[in-house]
């Protein structure tokens, strides 16, 4: 596909000529698809592989394989018979035959590309393309199966129908020096220590999932060992031992999972700025390749866990409007920079998202209400008791040893209340929340889309409450505060209109200057003209 | 705020019809599902308590049938002022909402049968901040409801997400 200058007058649609997907693209999909139709499916089957010769009969395995054949067939139907092109600044998706979908993107609307090579894919000599608008909750465009040469060629269309003349990012199978400045580069040591550092629920759950299956094993095999040994085991000391070793384990299990899943996503990640897009690629068996138009960027996360402050690096979140589905934070962000020496932090959010008045650390950052404290600790209190009465309960009398979650909670109260802070300054908000797992967020007040302040039970009783800022695709949430700024923040926190729009003859995207962004010539925001929150 | 504690618009009496009735249908509701649950864990050793388990929850929904919706209606208000449009409510969870104008990505009006009947609406304000409605006003008029998505509509979009 050949790029289209705006300036031209856009052809009939009926001129256009439809593009269809690689004659490989199903077999290509059938991985993906399997695994999309299988998955809702786990849910039902999994216990069913648990309880064994006491599952379903016979004829209802039939009747669930004869579903998911059907799935299978129409959804491989689908891509098979998948066609597109490039109507005048719109993207034209069109598939099924009998029951045809018609889906148009304007590129305007275009918040990034995503490039993925799936390993079936790389041995197809093909690649993933999504194209992610600010709607929904996954790509408004997905075309599996596409050549990189027809990816790359899609890519620029969508481009230079923006009117813009350089390539948006190179193909996935490009080779050779990046062309744009290199952020962040990944080597092996830096994913081994972003893995052993990095802590999730998902992680846990694939452990205990394994640890359920080694149940299973220990009685079968290890239990009969240890019973005839059982003297010599459970000799005095033998018991904590036990514990201790099997605590480590567990750790160390926790800790090969993220290290291995870190190597999966980052191995040879790198971070290019091209001028107008930031460029992350990397991956070891999905190659995933994310560009992001600068002035799309929504807001930066920098994510500085204890032990990595400790070990002398963060890992950096960026959002865009393109929403993402996901448990955590980083799976949910649009691009993520995992290991980030310190000294660097400050440089990369510079370049991500320029215009702040001062370094971080430098910031004059407002504390949080005093009484905000006094909620933590009740909120402490109450979480405790509710764990430690059932476990004192249940577990008598070793469920005692809960209570010494209290004293704890309450330390880790004062430390998240102690170091959290907010500030507004002329174009930007920033928020630093928790101590244990630091987070810092950077917006720009020009990308607010609405702001909420909320004010609970306890908090009223405090006469505090909290303000939630929205931009496109997340949302930050600013430290207790007094109702009455809470009230006023709400005026206060978005850029008045005039200072959002963009000047004359600068088309909307690229209202918000690329360096320096401050408000326009001639116009003053609230927190310029001395508003009471402004530092 | 600014243009310091705007005057809000207020929900029309009819409103506070409708929240009693929604408190109606939310007694029948719950009152069936434990009705349910308490059916089945009479068949079990809990016996007769099982009883309590509805009779609870319909004394629950009535005191809340009773206490809850005059307050609502009371903390409901807008106003559409010349940067935003501003939305408060909540009776336990007070709320103050605000979404500057030009970031309004569609308006919808939406009635069911109940609304249908009194002659209300309730409005829906999108935003890009994905995850549902940013802002939402029930029991207005339908005339209001129509005049204020209007109002909304017309603003300028500035299409800059």
């Amino acid at each position: 596909m050949s790029s289209e200058s705006p300036a031209a007058s856009p052809p009939a649609p009926d001129e256009v000529p439809w593009k269809s997907l690689s004659p490989r693209a199903p077999l290509a999909a059938l991985f993906p698809i399997l695994g999309l139709v299988a998955r809702p499916l786990l849910g039902a089957i999994l216990p069913m592989f648990f309880v064994r010769e006491r599952g379903l009969p016979l004829f209802v395995w039939g009747i669930i394989l004869l579903v998911m054949a059907v799935s299978v067939a129409a959804l491989l139907y689908d891509v098979a018979t998948l066609r597109y092109r490039m109507v005048g600044s719109q993207l034209e998706i069109r598939s099924g035959l009998f029951s045809k979908t018609s889906r148009f993107i304007d590129a305007a609307r275009v918040q990034n590309t995503e490039v993925l090579q799936p390993f079936v894919s790389k041995l197809l000599g093909l690649v993933e393309l999504k194209v992610e608008t600010a709607s929904g909750q996954k790509a408004e465009g997905h075309l599996r199966g596409l050549t990189p040469q027809d990816a790359q060629a899609l890519i620029d269309a969508l481009h230079s129908a923006r009117g813009r003349n350089a390539p948006a990012l190179a193909p996935v199978s490009a080779t050779g020096a990046p062309q744009g400045e290199v952020l962040a580069q990944m080597r092996l040591g830096d994913l081994l220590r972003y893995g052993a550092t990095a802590t999730g629920l998902g992680v846990l759950a694939v452990v205990m999932g394994g640890i359920g299956e080694l149940m299973e094993a220990f009685h079968q095999l290890l239990l009969p060992w240890m019973q005839a040994r059982w003297e010599a085991l459970a000799r005095p000391g033998m018991g904590w031992l036990s514990a201790v070793l099997a605590g480590v384990a567990g750790l160390l299990a926790i800790w090969l999972v993220n290290v291995v899943l870190a190597i999966l996503r980052f191995h040879g990640f790198r971070l290019v700025d091209t001028g107008t897009h930031f460029r992350a690629a990397g991956g070891l068996i999905t190659r995933r390749q994310v560009t992001v138009r600068r002035e799309r960027i929504q807001q930066v996360v920098l994510d500085e866990p204890l032990l990595r402050r400790g070990l002398g690096f963060g890992s950096v979140e960026v959002e865009t409007a393109g929403v993402r589905a996901g448990r955590e934070p980083a799976e949910r962000a649009e691009l993520v920079v995992p290991v980030v020496p310190t000294a660097r932090l400050e440089e990369l959010v510079r370049r991500l998202i320029p215009g702040l008045p001062a370094a971080l650390e430098d910031l004059p950052l407002r504390p949080a209400h005093p009484k905000a404290l006094l909620r933590a600790r009740i909120r402490a209190v109450v979480l405790s008791v509710l764990v430690a009465i059932p476990a004192t309960v249940f577990l008598w009398p070793w469920g005692l040893l809960a209570w010494a979650m209290l004293p704890l909670q309450l330390v880790g109260a004062w430390f998240d209340w102690r170091f959290q802070g907010w500030l507004v300054t002329d174009t930007h908000i920033v928020v630093r929340l928790g101590f244990w797992r630091r987070r810092t967020t950077v917006l720009h007040r020009s990308r607010i889309q609405s702001v909420k302040a909320v004010q609970g039970p306890l908090e009223r009783g405090y006469g505090i409450g909290h303000v939630q800022v929205a931009v496109a695709g997340a949302q930050t949430v600013l430290p207790c505060v007094a109702w009455e700024e809470a009230r006023t923040l709400l005026d206060a926190i978005p850029l008045p209109r005039h200072a959002r729009q963009p000047t004359q003859g600068v088309r909307a995207e690229e209202a918000v200057p690329e360096e320096g962004d401050v408000p326009a010539p001639g116009t003053e925001s609230p927190a310029a003209s001395g508003s009471p929150f402004r530092l | 705020m600014s243009d310091t504690q705007p005057t809000l618009e207020r929900l029309p009496p009819a409103a506070l019809t409708l929240f009693r009735l929604a408190g109606l249908i939310r007694i029948g509701v719950y009152g069936l599902l434990t009705l349910v649950a308490g059916f089945i864990l009479s068949r079990t050793d809990v016996g007769a308590w099982a009883w309590l388990l509805p009779l609870v929850a319909v004394l629950l929904c009535a005191f809340m049938l009773i206490w809850y919706p005059p307050r609502a209606h009371q903390r409901w208000g807008w106003a559409l002022r010349e940067h935003d449009l501003l939305i408060a409510h909540g009776v336990l969870v007070q709320q103050l909402v605000s979404i500057p104008a030009g970031r309004i990505q569609h308006v919808d009006v939406h009635q069911g049968p109940i609304e249908r009947a009194l002659g209300l609406a309730r409005l829906q304000v999108y935003t890009a901040s994905g995850g549902g409605a940013d802002g939402e006003i029930p029991g207005l008029a339908r005339e209001t409801a129509d005049a204020l998505r209007e109002k909304l509509v017309r603003r300028e979009a500035e299409d800059v997400v």
